[in-house]
């Protein structure tokens, strides 16, 4: 992501406009993290609203009707109507609120939400911050949205808020351990906490035997207890009990309306999309499909190759104009070459594979949802220290034991 | 007999745990049948419901078999039906016949207390209206001025008819009568003459 802002910097905006050159070199990479997060936040809304009228759907089916077809053509419009109205709605604090607490809530649970898309690839090079610690990172900022939502059930004076966010939080925090530990398989396994490299490591093996899940029991266990622990952590049914609509009316964000709700809203199906594309990346392979790709020749990436070609073409001494054309060509003429056309194919594709790895695992948090009632406080806390905990000790075991005796 | 049985704490344990899987699996295996099985909505305006034969719903008027005689009005139980008649006894107009939805309970005893069988129950259901003034319906044919003048007339002109042929009844009668009351008279004159005889 560095050299690729790098060289646009250079080669295509300091040819387009000279002084541009001069500006501080810190400018461009804020620059280009802002726009990249910008791209992020609004990919979110988007999902948000697909995956609300998804759910919508999939409840209808699943419940022998058919949910909201009315809006636009199979009722696909929907999410967007539900989107004016919130939007439209007034935005009322409680008296007896604490201010303070009651404005910053929505914003650090979204904050919270938001922040794992910093290091979460879409594809093998569609992400923002390749980084080496990507996974300890996702883990440990999903844990920002607790405090948040502690915030969120203290700060409007409610009880049913009150309620709602201990109850959050005490699950939040229990089930990152077993979370922890499922993850520790895959770390163990693949030796590594980047996420690119652990996908890396699944691509090696015949089809879909290279994935992690089949790399070795423990995996395979592995991946059920993170995903029983995803759906504890982002609060789904069966695990629904923070904002048990029956006794709590809606839990922590029951005083929040308006925008406020939408953020609180926004971050919860961010939270889906994180848990269900960690679990697609660390168990299920990524952005790799069933059918094994023909391999990339050696160093492959886009940009190195349009640097290349920019480096060779571009001599001192040009004008404006010449080094444009320069900068123009040579990236037309990248992306049009074969290696070019390769790449963004193998990019659209793992883009792909990825969604619907994510998507098919929401469809099962749906599914899950609509079949299981809600369990009680003391069983939520009996699954998570005494039936995950102890078998996530046993696996990461079996996987250590593997690695070493197994190389 | 069955006693709760005293199983070793462990065996429970992942006895709870393969139950607690396998109960998963088994209401998982349910809902996806739903999932992918028929649905029971029906899109009302696109789809119309099958209506089952003897259904009662919007009343179906014959005016031309109607004669205003309030049969149907009397027998109603919640009064919805209000009719406006011209003139009186055979020869009447309609000029209205309302029935007022809001009220009506769909009961059947106007049509069955219809001599003509101008009145039955048919079986068309949609009958939402917006508002109380929507949900009277007017049965009868709208009368244009002219066609009440002329009915007018024309009762005028019975009326008219019958007065003269009463006139002309009373006439004969007090002719009658007169008649009668000379042949009295004659009667009595000829008796008071006779004893004198």
């Amino acid at each position: 992501m560095n050299d690729v802002i790098q060289t646009f910097h250079e080669s295509g905006a300091g040819a387009l406009f000279p002084p541009l050159l001069h500006v501080p070199s810190w400018l461009p990479f804020v620059l280009a993290y802002l726009v990249g997060g910008g791209i992020i936040v609004a990919f979110m809304a988007i999902m948000a609203l697909v995956w609300t009228y998804g759910e919508r759907r999939i409840a209808g089916f699943i419940q022998v009707r058919l949910g909201p077809n009315r809006v636009g053509p199979l009722g696909i419009l929907q999410p967007l109507a539900d989107a004016i109205k919130l939007l439209a709605k007034e935005d009322i604090m409680p008296s007896a609120a604490n201010w303070s607490l009651f404005t910053a809530a929505p914003i650090l649970v979204f904050l919270g939400a938001m922040l794992p898309f910093a290091v979460l690839p879409f594809s093998e090079r569609i992400v923002l911050t390749n980084m080496q610690l990507g996974l300890y990172f996702v883990l440990a900022f999903q844990a920002i949205e607790v405090i948040g939502i502690l915030m969120a059930g203290w700060g409007p004076g409610s009880k049913w808020s009150l309620y709602g966010g201990m109850r959050l939080a005490a699950q939040m925090l229990s089930y990152e351990i077993p979370m922890g530990l499922c993850v520790l398989v895959v770390i163990f396994l693949a030796g590594s906490l980047n996420l690119g490299e652990i996908v890396a490591w699944q691509s090696q093996g015949p089809w879909i035997l290279g994935w992690a899940i089949f790399r070795s029991p423990a995996a395979f266990v592995a991946f059920f207890m993170f995903y029983i622990a995803g759906l504890a952590g982002t609060k789904r049914a069966p695990f629904d009990l923070p904002e048990a609509e029956s006794e709590l009316v809606a839990g922590y964000h029951t005083e929040y309306s308006g925008l406020r709700f939408a953020f609180f809203f926004m971050s919860e199906y961010a939270a889906m999309y994180v848990v269900c594309a960690l679990a697609a990346i660390l168990f299920l392979g990524g952005w790799h499909g069933p059918i094994p790709r023909p391999a990339l020749p050696e160093n492959a990436a886009f940009f190195n190759a349009w640097l290349d070609a920019i480096h060779a073409q571009a001599g001192g001494g040009l004008s404006v104009a010449a080094s444009l054309e320069v900068f123009a060509a040579t990236l037309a003429g990248t992306a049009f070459s074969r290696l070019g056309l390769t790449i963004a194919a193998y990019e659209i594709v793992g883009v792909i594979n990825m969604f619907l790895k994510a998507f098919g695992l929401y469809f099962v948090m749906i599914w899950v949802r609509w079949t299981l009632p809600r369990i009680r406080i003391d069983q939520v806390m009996y699954l998570c220290l005494k039936v995950l905990l102890p078998i996530g000790l046993v696996c990461a075991t079996w996987a250590a034991i593997q690695v070493v005796v197994f190389p | 007999m069955k006693t709760a049985e005293k199983k070793n704490p462990v065996a429970q344990y992942f006895a709870d745990i393969w139950a607690g899987i396998y109960t998963t699996y088994a209401g998982m295996k349910i809902t996806i049948e739903y999932f992918f099985g028929k649905k029971v909505t029906m899109r009302y305006p696109e789809e119309k419901p099958v209506i089952p034969p003897g259904h009662r719903g919007v009343h179906v008027y014959d005016e031309s078999k109607c004669t205003g005689c309030r049969a149907c009005a009397r027998a109603c139980p919640v009064d919805c039906i209000g009719i406006d008649l011209l003139g009186r006894g055979r020869d009447v107009m309609l000029l209205q016949f309302d029935i007022d939805y809001a009220r009506c309970l769909f009961c059947n005893l106007c049509a069955e207390a219809c001599p003509f069988n101008a009145l039955a129950l048919s079986e068309k259901y949609n009958l939402a209206c917006g508002s109380r003034g929507d949900c009277l319906r007017h049965f009868a044919r709208p009368k244009s001025q002219e066609e009440m003048d002329e009915f007018k007339a024309l009762l005028a002109r019975k009326e008219a008819e019958r007065k003269e042929a009463q006139a002309k009844k009373e006439a004969e009668r007090k002719a009658r009568e007169e008649a009668e009351r000379k042949a009295r008279e004659e009667a009595e004159r000829n008796a008071q003459e006779q004893p004198e005889q």
